[in-house]
């Protein structure tokens, strides 16, 4: 009876063991690099799902590889919900915005809020993380497309607005 | 491989519905909490009508099985949900990536990307975005955090601090 609930949950452990991986990782092995942390961290996380799934004694699936593929489709899912959550906290201006107000309990005015978070720092640290990541390149003062990864990414975002809004543009 | 099959189909069902009801009307207030009905309510309806009349034979009837499935569609629901916010709003990452790769092989200059974000681009337009969702409120020129912000920045506070890294943005 046991097993049967762990079988339910197990998608959940994985998400558990990739979360605390990959701050581990990051914190400790892997030299500050989010991305290789946050790879080791779903990697283990998969692993875990798939060494539980297939220890769960056969007689109580409906199917080994059936309730497999369910578990693992569940966990890539939940780590890409991960994915996001560390995204967000690296690089959402929503996030870094209500930051700064959080840092301010007395409330902040349009004008403070841009003294401590303006143009010029969010363009710096997108051109200096796009860089740092490879996917611009600068020569001479002009920049210059390096790895499709995120101009595929991109273009995906823009089809699947297209096809959802009917737009190419946010509002 | 009919569960998994049946999950699978469940969940592109609720696509489905979510899209046609998109082009009829898309709400523009809160999306993801409609798009987490619409999913919800496909599933609780796959769920009456597997114990009433089920229309697919491989459709699950116990609650062990069901449970499996759910496990699985909130799973993707959520990983959707997350990817329908970032269709919503312009990243100025992927705005930079697109306008150097339209540059072609001239490349783009560092004042030409300056000039494409404006503080009402990047800033107040996210702030208020920011207040239509209830999680920061202005009061005269003050804007400040809500409870329901505060409990949104603290979790990403945390977050980083346990990372030990800086604040992001």
């Amino acid at each position: 009876m046991i097993n049967r609930y762990i079988e339910i949950i197990i998608p959940i452990v994985g998400l558990a063991v990739n979360v605390i991986v990959q701050i581990l990782s990051f914190r400790y092995f892997v030299r500050q690099s989010l991305m290789r942390s946050i790879i080791f961290g779903f990697i283990s996380g998969l692993c875990g799902v798939i060494l539980l799934a297939a220890g769960i004694p056969a007689g109580i699936k409906s199917g080994f590889w059936d309730v497999m593929i369910l578990h693992v489709l569940s966990y890539i899912a939940l780590g890409y919900c991960y994915f996001h959550f560390i995204n967000l906290g690296e690089t959402a201006l929503r996030i870094r915005i209500m930051r700064e107000l959080r840092e301010a309990p007395q409330g902040l005015s349009l004008d403070e809020l841009l003294a401590r978070y303006g143009t010029k720092e969010i363009i710096d640290r997108r051109i200096s993380r796009l860089q740092r990541n490879g996917q611009i390149i600068a020569k001479g003062n002009k920049y210059y497309l390096r790895s499709p990864t995120m101009l595929i990414m991109a273009k995906s975002i823009l089809a699947l607005r297209y096809i959802l809004l009917g737009t190419f543009y946010a509002d | 491989m009919n569960l998994s099959l049946y999950g699978i189909l469940l969940f592109f069902a609720a696509f489905l519905l979510h899209l046609i009801i998109w082009k009829i009307h898309i709400p523009r207030k809160n999306p993801s909490l409609v798009l987490l009905i619409i999913f919800f309510a496909v599933f609780v309806l796959s769920v009456i009508v597997s114990q009433r009349a089920p229309v697919i034979p491989f459709m699950p009837k116990d609650i062990f099985n069901q449970t499996l499935i759910f496990v699985f569609f909130i799973s993707m629901t959520l990983a959707y949900i997350v990817s329908y916010s970032a269709i919503e709003i312009n990243s100025p990452s992927l705005e930079i990536v697109l306008t150097i790769t339209k540059a072609g092989p001239g490349g783009l200059d560092r004042e030409r990307i300056e000039r494409m974000f404006t503080e009402d681009k990047l800033i107040k337009r996210r702030i208020n975005e920011l207040v239509k969702i209830g999680l920061v409120y202005k009061n005269k020129d003050i804007y400040r955090l809500s409870a329901k912000g505060m409990l949104t920045a603290d979790i990403f506070v945390w977050y980083r601090r346990i990372l030990n890294t800086s604040k992001g943005g």
